[in-house]
């Protein structure tokens, strides 16, 4: 055994949370990439701090090296997690890289040696390694629930519904499959504004794309100029609605903003001016 | 159709038995739209509560005449009917777009029960059969229309309603005189025949027609009339056993019109509707029985504490536990903790001690668990205390009372006759 003193299980050392790092590896932003980094932090004795290449900013005293994106070496990690605990906590994982939070591949990272070591504490939320990847993954998650609301299609000059929105965390994979089973006959497609990553769906076909962020409506004034012809006498109706159904005798902004953050009113019609 | 939008929709929204959740349905072949069983909430109204679905009045003419509500027969007020095949375009349109989950149609009673029951059955079975829709579809039973109408509406609609309005039955009758809890209870009891029969039957055979597959639920309007809150939860109570009702609904009056029958109150009494919300989920998800939140000494809810912290107060017996060794249904009954928290630290808990420091991170709202919990790590000053000092801990402070040096309003210490 090591010399240094054996914590019990359910606690993380300081040293795992605060950062003790042997190596910075970096990545080049994928999920693929992500497990090819935790398969080469596994030759290292110690913890290594993982670290999207586009999003990184090297200091003075550390080791950076970089992991090429290795579909073989992805595999056995995707398939090792899944042997050790099951397909539920694989998935959670892929939720929780979702989120933008810089930490999140070091954490996913920790995670996964923690997991690969001591399968049975993948659950112990007692531990803050496993409560944050869980947390993290439950965020992923509410943006997600939230999102299947907060899309909003009008119907464009060529007939598509197009929807464009706004999230934090990289949703478009996790949000297609309840619009692809609740209109499975129509054409529509939804595009994350900021990354400009999209999915089109049209005759029973989904297909990702990729677009200029910059190209894409900044706001619901902008996208409603793409829109169709009488398509505005549809969102007036909406907005009508809106207003009409208020009780302005309890107000209460604090509960509506605690519900609908100002971060998500920029393409909903109904919060414009 | 603005115009008629814009009075029916404000017409409808008093009427808060409206949530998405609870159906579960697949998109029809061909058609569009499913049902999520946990409900999406679409907005939010300046007033917080969410926009799920689009609720209507067909039409806000009305017969009766009832008190309490804007839409009677003696009010003075913009008039608007829809027709049937406005509703269903309305629905589809903003269904496609992804605004709504689905509809909620209530309606006035327009000719008779019957013709309006009819009129809102029709908008249901339209969407259903002829343009394959899949969504939510919540209608009001009208008290009065006769059972077979009902019977119908059920095979379309994934959630049926009859609001019970007033808690007693004598309040209902002065306040709406061509209502009685006969006619209330008459749908309500029918509604719940069918769903258990048509339960029975899908186990049989699974081509057996659905009924109303999301349940009852009903409303009622709190602080219209002089009922205590015992009272009210004991309706509850039998409300959700006796017609097995998914939910019952408690809105706080509205002063929307003068008369001499109806309390002469400024503000709506929300405080008092949240509390009995609280207590309603302590009846439903944390096993309270409702003469455990309320008896006849105490027959209203604590407006400074909520209901669970207010029965921890009156019962010291119970408490401290320890949540390494106490089983679930001990667990639930602490102060600051919920459902998903107990859960949380059951299974938790067999990887190690579970300290003061980790419930914090399990979501427990420590400051009030804090008194009713083993907890080594409180200083022995704060164990064992009797309920009168943690109630003292546990009030909120009192808001500081600013006098304005220059006010013009000034009131006289003493009143001169």
């Amino acid at each position: 055994m090591n010399a240094t003193p054996k914590l019990s299980l359910y606690e993380a050392s300081p040293h795992q949370v605060m950062g003790n790092f042997a190596q910075t590896l970096l990545f080049d932003g994928s999920f693929e990439g992500l497990l090819s980094a935790v398969f080469t932090s596994y030759s290292f004795a110690t913890e290594c701090k993982v670290v999207k290449q586009e999003s990184h900013i090297p200091t003075l005293f550390e080791h950076s090296q970089w992991v090429e994106s290795d579909p073989a070496k992805s595999q056995r990690v995707w398939e090792g997690i899944q042997n050790k605990c099951g397909i539920e906590i694989a998935n959670m994982v892929h939720l929780a890289f979702l989120s933008p939070k810089e930490l999140i591949p070091t954490q996913i990272n920790q995670y996964l040696r923690l997991l690969f070591a001591h399968p049975e504490q993948s659950k112990n939320i007692l531990n803050p390694i496993v409560q944050s990847i869980f947390d993290t993954a439950r965020q992923v998650r509410h943006e997600a629930h939230r999102f299947q609301g907060f899309v909003r299609f009008r119907q464009a000059k060529d007939g598509f519904l197009y929807a464009i929105i706004d999230p934090e965390c990289d949703i478009i994979d996790i949000l297609h499959p309840h619009f692809q089973r609740r209109y499975p006959n129509e054409s529509w497609m939804i595009v994350d504004s900021q990354r400009g990553k999209g999915v089109r769906f049209e005759k029973g076909l989904l297909t990702p794309f990729f677009c200029d962020p910059a190209q894409l409506p900044q706001n619901d004034l902008a996208s409603a100029q793409l829109a169709a012809e009488g398509e505005d006498v549809w969102v007036l109706l909406w907005k009508n609605y809106y207003n009409a159904v208020n009780i302005s005798e309890r107000k209460n902004t604090k509960l509506m903003l605690r519900c609908l953050p100002r971060k998500y009113w920029k393409y909903l019609p109904e919060r414009q001016g | 159709m603005q115009h008629k939008l814009s009075i029916l929709a404000d017409a409808a929204k008093y009427d808060v038995t409206c949530s998405s959740s609870g159906g579960s349905r697949n998109t029809p072949v061909g058609g569009i739209g499913n049902s999520a069983p946990t409900g999406i909430c679409h907005s939010f109204t300046e007033d917080g509560r969410c926009i799920s679905l689009l609720k209507l009045l067909l039409t806000n003419v009305c017969l009766y005449d009832c008190a309490y509500c804007r839409n009677r027969r003696s009010n003075d007020i913009p008039r608007a009917t829809f027709r049937v095949d406005e509703v269903v375009q309305l629905t589809l349109e903003f269904y496609r777009r992804n605004w709504i989950e689905g509809l909620f149609l209530s309606s006035g009673v327009i000719r008779s029960p019957d013709y309006t029951m009819e009129a809102l059955m029709l908008i249901a079975k339209k969407l259903r059969v002829e343009h394959s829709f899949g969504g939510y579809i919540h209608l009001k039973a009208i008290p009065g229309a006769s059972p077979e109408l009902i019977a119908l509406a059920g095979l379309y609609a994934d959630r049926l309603s009859v609001n019970i309005e007033i808690p007693s039955n004598p309040s209902l009758q002065l306040l709406a005189p061509e209502k009685n809890y006969d006619s209330v209870y008459k749908p309500m009891d029918s509604i719940h025949h069918a769903i258990t029969e048509s339960k029975v039957e899908r186990k049989k055979s699974r081509n057996a027609p659905r009924f109303a597959p999301a349940g009852q639920t009903t409303q009622m309007i709190v602080g219209a009339s002089p009922e205590s809150d015992f009272h009210i939860l004991e309706l509850s109570s039998s409300l959700y056993q006796k017609q097995e009702m998914k939910r019952v609904y408690y809105s706080g009056y509205i002063p929307v019109n003068t008369d001499p029958r109806l309390p002469s109150i400024t503000s709506t009494p929300l405080r008092r509707e949240n509390r009995l919300y609280q207590a309603d989920w302590l009846m439903r998800f944390y096993h309270f029985s409702y003469n455990e939140i309320l008896d006849h000494k105490n027959p209203f809810l604590d407006n400074d504490f909520d209901p669970k912290l207010a029965w921890a107060l009156r019962h010291p017996e119970f408490f401290p536990i320890d949540l390494n060794t106490a089983d679930y249904q001990q667990i639930l009954r602490v102060p600051g903790i919920g459902v998903q928290s107990a859960q949380k630290i059951v299974q938790s808990r067999r990887f190690g001690k579970i300290r003061s420091e980790h419930l914090k991170r399990l979501g427990v709202a420590y400051n009030r668990a804090r008194y009713f919990i083993i907890d080594p790590s409180q200083p022995i000053s704060l164990q064992h205390l009797y309920p009168e000092q943690i109630r003292a801990r546990l009030l909120p402070p009192p808001k500081p009372m600013q006098f304005d040096l220059f006010s013009q309003n000034t009131t006289p210490l003493l009143l001169s006759a």
